[in-house]
């Protein structure tokens, strides 16, 4: 149990250079801080919760009314930053104004930038292609797809799948996230024979479930039409297929 | 239309929660500047805003409101209660009002100034960074849906299949206050979500932040610039796990538990604070604070239906503290008391599910 405590503050530590930052800053301040309303916020009530947080009688308690995967949330419950800031400001207030405080000031903040890392070098973060944050062939090809005054169904390549009904609730989708998601462990027969590229399969499941476009990757078209699909158009490399049995009219 | 839009929303996220939120800042006192003024005005008012907003819409919901119904009720409770507190403000503390607006502004010194610096990039970033989270597929869905269909919760935000069981999401409605967002601005969901709403959260933060820093170093507007300046190196160097409440902020700011980590939890952190340090200097404790306590627990609580469990566990954590360091019952038991009533939200939730 204690492991599995062990392994979730692990994983919020990431490096856990902040980690310690803050707990440097939390023992500095045991020893120097003397206001009793600042040692109650930022020394006793972050001991506490780290009481608390360690404890597998809250690990148990927290997996019956919540999921497991979601238990480091209680480390919210600890101001990191304010403590880390405060505690600089107290130790730099020690200092005389001049030169000196400037240069320590400067390498505190690179030390804590350093332990860190810039968000904005995150794998995940990416230029904006539009004010919608998504990628720009999810707007062209919902744009071309969509139906004034009704909704259709399309089967999306697993990449955009995601931002699709957050540009366009109209359309809606064979499969979805869920789907991708080991926690549901839900099947859908027609991704599966999107998988397999079985197109008879296809076409004679997206007849039946109405899904009226099929989408795939730029290279991936299919070399043998999918019963009842056409392919309708092309659009930032992706080819979109129509069916052609179910329509699309109003 | 849309510069109308953009004009409408900027409206609803600073000119609404400032102005909700000034009679609150007056009766509490302990403003300093104009800013102190401004940003204490903003984050309470904003709490103001989410707390009402949780029980109009859970209520909705449950009684099977079409959408536009349900921010037809909001926006009726909301215009009365900005009504009566404008009153208040303008009746009940107009001298405090034009005293604080004759106080001069803080130099906020190298570092003050440094800290505004990595404010500005943060937010000019959060226009031109994207940051695809998957979760958004089901709560930014949700809340376009929500708008598509003028219902709430009928339709699973994956697929638009019809919902299975909606329980696990419906009793913390944020996405529906990006649909309000967006129905009254008339900007796509999408575009609230990924552009209105990160650079708002930011400033919320940074807000909150400054209003602590106001609490902690008093008049030394120094130490305060000094304070922010570590906050937002901290803040912009957050990314050092995808779980801290940092990373959650610049990157998922428009899902309700971003708001929840890095906006509600140490306001509540700072709500406690203040309740202590009131109690330290005066022996006794102005009771908007509690009131304050009860709203920030109902506005964590619309964030997540973890959020609700978290700002009671919060205030408990303050309220042992406070007990064990003074020994005196009665503002622990008040401060525990009033973060409870949030917890009706999990509570049906768990009946429910």
């Amino acid at each position: 149990m204690l492991g599995t405590i062990m392994s979730v503050i692990k994983a919020y530590m990431g490096t856990g250079f902040v980690t310690v930052i803050f707990l440097l800053c939390l023992v500095y301040l045991v020893f120097t801080e003397r206001d009793r309303v600042k040692r109650c916020v930022f020394i006793y009530m972050p001991l506490v919760v780290i009481i608390v947080f360690l404890c597998p009688l809250t690990y148990i308690f927290y997996g019956k009314v919540s999921e497991d995967v979601t238990y480091y949330r209680l480390l919210w419950l600890i101001p990191v930053t304010p403590v880390i800031a405060y505690a600089a400001v107290t130790y730099l207030s020690d200092i005389k104004e001049g030169a000196k405080k400037t240069a320590v000031t400067l390498a505190l903040a690179l030390f804590v930038a350093f332990a860190g890392k810039l968000m904005y070098t995150s794998v995940h973060m990416v230029k904006a292609e539009n004010v919608y944050h998504m990628p720009q062939a999810v707007v062209d090809i919902c744009d071309a797809i969509h139906v004034d005054g009704r909704e259709v169904r399309a089967a999306m390549p697993e990449e955009l799948m995601q931002f699709v009904r957050q540009y366009d609730p109209c359309i809606c989708l064979a499969y979805g996230r869920q789907y991708l998601m080991a926690v549901y462990q839900e099947e859908n027969d027609f991704r599966d024979a999107m998988i397999a590229r079985d197109t008879y399969l296809i076409g004679t499941l997206g007849t039946v479930r109405e899904v009226h476009y099929i989408i795939v990757r730029p290279g991936e078209e299919f070399e043998e039409l999918p019963v009842n699909y056409e392919e309708y158009m092309r659009i930032d490399g992706f080819i979109i297929y129509k069916n052609t049995v179910v329509s699309t009219e109003v | 239309m849309m510069i109308t839009g953009i004009l409408i929303t900027i409206c609803i996220e600073l000119l609404l929660p400032v102005l909700m939120g000034l009679a609150v800042s007056l009766a509490l006192g302990e403003i300093r500047s104009k800013l102190d003024l401004l940003a204490q005005s903003f984050v309470y008012g904003q709490i103001i805003i989410f707390a009402l907003f949780q029980p109009i819409f859970v209520f909705a919901i449950l009684k099977d409101y079409r959408f536009s119904k349900g921010a037809a009720l909001f926006g009726a409770v909301l215009a009365v209660v900005l009504l009566t507190l404008i009153v208040v403000t303008f009746t009940g503390y107009r001298k405090d009002l034009v005293k604080t607006l004759k106080l001069k502004n803080m130099n906020p010194g190298i570092w003050g100034i440094a800290a505004l610096v990595i404010l500005g990039i943060m937010i000019v970033m959060s226009f031109l960074k994207a940051y695809y989270d998957g979760d958004d597929s089901y709560y930014v869905a949700a809340a376009a849906e929500g708008i598509n269909s003028d219902s709430m919760y009928k339709k699973e935000p994956y697929t638009g299949d019809a919902i299975l069981s909606p329980y696990r999401y419906l009793f913390a409605p944020f996405p529906m206050w990006i649909a309000f967002l967006s129905k009254l601005s008339g900007i796509k969901v999408a575009a609230v979500a990924h552009t209105m709403i990160p650079w708002c959260m930011i400033l919320f933060v940074f807000a909150v932040m400054y209003i602590m820093s106001g609490y902690l170093f008093k008049d030394d507007s120094k130490k305060r610039g000094l304070f922010m300046f570590f906050v937002s190196v901290l803040i912009m160097f957050g990314d050092y796990s995808i779980h801290t409440p940092e990373n959650f902020l610049l990157a998922r700011s428009r899902q309700g538990k971003a708001a929840l980590a890095s906006f509600i939890l140490p306001f509540m952190v700072f709500l406690i604070y203040g309740i202590i340090r009131e109690f330290e200097d005066r022996k006794k404790v102005n009771p908007v604070r509690f009131v304050l306590i009860l709203l920030t627990g109902f506005a964590g609580a619309l964030c997540s239906t973890l959020g609700g469990v978290l700002c009671v566990s919060l205030t408990l954590t303050g309220a042992l503290c406070m007990l064990l360091t003074y020994r005196k019952f009665k503002y622990p038991f008040v401060m525990a008391i009033c973060s409870m009533p949030c917890l009706i939200f999990p509570v049906l939730y768990f009946v429910m599910r």
